[in-house]
């Protein structure tokens, strides 16, 4: 059938949101009377259920990639507080079984391709041929040019973090608006806006480039070329404003939580299936200040299967307490240790 | 699940609703799809719906077919939802999903066949068409963001992904004809 079958357009329309009340109800007349229309809607909303599946196991093999090539050092960046006190979690954290949805499929399969040319990736989470991760942001757009010497990455517009994979021969550079930002080994997220462009380290340290002057602010004091390029550590910000009088770049260190807003938008609907809890765990603390510890070893190989925000710590850690009869005890402010019950 | 320690007495109640509900929620989700214009509506019910079983799964009868039972609380659901919503004019009747239940339920093997039949579909549309499809089905995609994207207008970039749709459904019916020969 080809979506110009009246039947094909109408459930094109319904499952694409687009439909007028006036088709709705010629859909429903149809379906009332006719089992062959149902079973043309249950094909196309399979369809569109597999196809989000698939979809969707794309973007986790992403995060596990992510979260391969970045769990160890990334931790450290957002780590919590030393342990101050333990207490135990509410009960009125149990909820019942809310995200026990899975999509049971394989993920091993799917694997990225290499990118050498300079080509304009898309949105979601992308290896680049270096195996540095790149998550962009919503509408951001980054095109690669990668060298045997070096490794050059420039941000259209929009947002991205880039964890960047070692390589001490050919530095990883990320260009926006004229500002550099040059690393060896780390992670940062960098943010071009309409006047500025921001930096955070989030893992080891970059080297910044702001633009190059105008001429006649080059010989000023307050000239960016005037100062040395700075470098940002782990925790630190830098907002370049990319306006023809821009004043020197504004370094802050942030705390976790302001790293936390800052990058909230890397946080998106994580789905796990029949998945060993100490891999899950090691995807929620990448991404959280909040850290879950596994108390007991054992509990690394339970295999859970969850739909679960990447931020929504508190519902995934109820998930278990309910439905795997883990117990969670909260440590200090900002960490959740995992166990059998007794 | 599998990995669970092992209990001396009979399955606790949450591993046997977890096997049970992992099992059909493929399915389910499917079903839920058909009654839904969004996915985000669908994410919304499907959700509640766990919750819903969950409360429920004293009362389901051990034997009897768990996805009719799911099926019939998502339903549930996922008509109320679309009303919670304001969104009357699109809901189905009652008749109309009480029929598409009944049916989702007695489909058997049939998604499952469906999606491996996708799998080889996928392979053989070129790389362009299936980012176009990732782009179009990850969880949170507008449809105007993906169209804006990819440099088109967002009545062309739908007409594309129906078209691939299309293509997709020719191939699947072809593969699991093929299968039955």
């Amino acid at each position: 059938m080809s979506p110009a079958d009246p039947l094909e357009r109408l459930i094109a329309d319904w499952l694409g949101d687009t439909i007028s009340p006036e088709d709705f109800r010629a859909l429903e007349a149809r379906l009332r009377t006719d089992p062959v229309a149902r079973a043309a809607l249950r094909r196309a909303a399979s369809l569109d259920a597999a196809l989000r599946d698939w979809a969707t196991r794309r973007e986790i093999a992403a995060a596990w990639s992510e979260a391969d090539a970045t769990a160890p050092e990334t931790g450290a960046v957002l780590a919590p507080e030393p342990a101050r006190t333990t207490r135990s979690l509410s009960r009125s954290w149990r909820w019942p079984l809310a995200a026990a949805a899975t999509v049971a499929l394989s993920v091993a399969t799917y694997h990225f391709g290499t990118l050498s040319a300079p080509q304009p990736l898309g949105p979601g989470t992308r290896a680049l041929a270096d195996g540095t991760v790149v998550e962009l942001n919503g509408a951001a757009v980054i095109v690669s040019d990668f060298t045997s010497t070096e490794r050059r990455v420039r941000l259209e517009r929009g947002e991205a973090h880039f964890t960047v994979t070692k390589d001490a021969a050919r530095p990883f550079t990320v260009t926006a608006a004229g500002v550099a930002v040059r690393a060896v080994g780390t992670a940062f997220n960098v943010r071009l806006a309409d006047a500025a462009v921001e930096v955070l380290v989030t893992e080891g340290q970059v080297r910044l480039q702001p633009p190059p002057a105008p001429a006649a602010l080059v010989n000023s004091p307050s000239s960016p070329l005037a100062a040395p390029e700075p470098m940002l550590a782990a925790r630190q910000r830098a907002v370049v404003a990319i306006t023809p009088s821009a004043a020197p770049p504004e370094i802050a260190t942030l705390t976790p939580g302001e790293i936390a807003r800052v990058l909230a938008w890397q946080h998106r609907l994580l789905n796990f299936t029949a998945t060993p809890l100490g891999d899950i765990v090691a995807a929620y603390n990448r991404r959280n200040a909040t850290q879950l510890v596994l108390a007991d070893p054992g509990l690394a190989a339970l295999r859970v299967s969850a739909s679960l925000r990447s931020d929504n710590v508190h519902g995934f850690v109820k998930l278990l307490e309910t439905g795997f009869g883990v117990r969670a005890e909260l440590r200090g402010d900002s960490e959740i240790l995992l166990s059998r019950p007794p | 699940m599998s990995d669970h320690p092992a209990s001396p007495g009979p399955t606790p109640p949450y591993e046997e609703f977890v096997r049970l509900f992992v099992a059909h929620e493929g399915r389910l989700r499917a079903f839920v799809r058909a009654l839904l214009p969004t996915w985000a509506d669908v994410d919304e019910v499907m959700q509640e719906t766990s919750l819903v079983a969950w409360r429920k799964f004293a009362r389901f009868e051990r034997g009897t077919n768990f996805m009719a039972w799911a099926a019939t609380i998502a339903r549930f659901e996922a008509l109320n939802h679309l009303r919670r919503r304001g969104r009357e004019q699109l809901v189905f009747s009652d008749a109309v999903a009480d029929l598409m239940a009944e049916e989702a339920a007695s489909e058997g093997e049939t998604l499952e066949r469906q999606r491996r039949a996708l799998d080889r579909c996928l392979a053989k549309l070129d790389e362009p068409q299936r980012e176009l499809l990732l782009l179009s089905y990850q969880p949170g995609a507008r449809l105007h963001e993906v169209a804006a994207r990819a440099g088109r207008s967002v009545q062309g970039h739908y007409k594309s992904v129906q078209r691939l749709r299309a293509r997709l459904l020719e191939c699947i019916e072809g593969e699991l004809r093929h299968e039955n020969a």
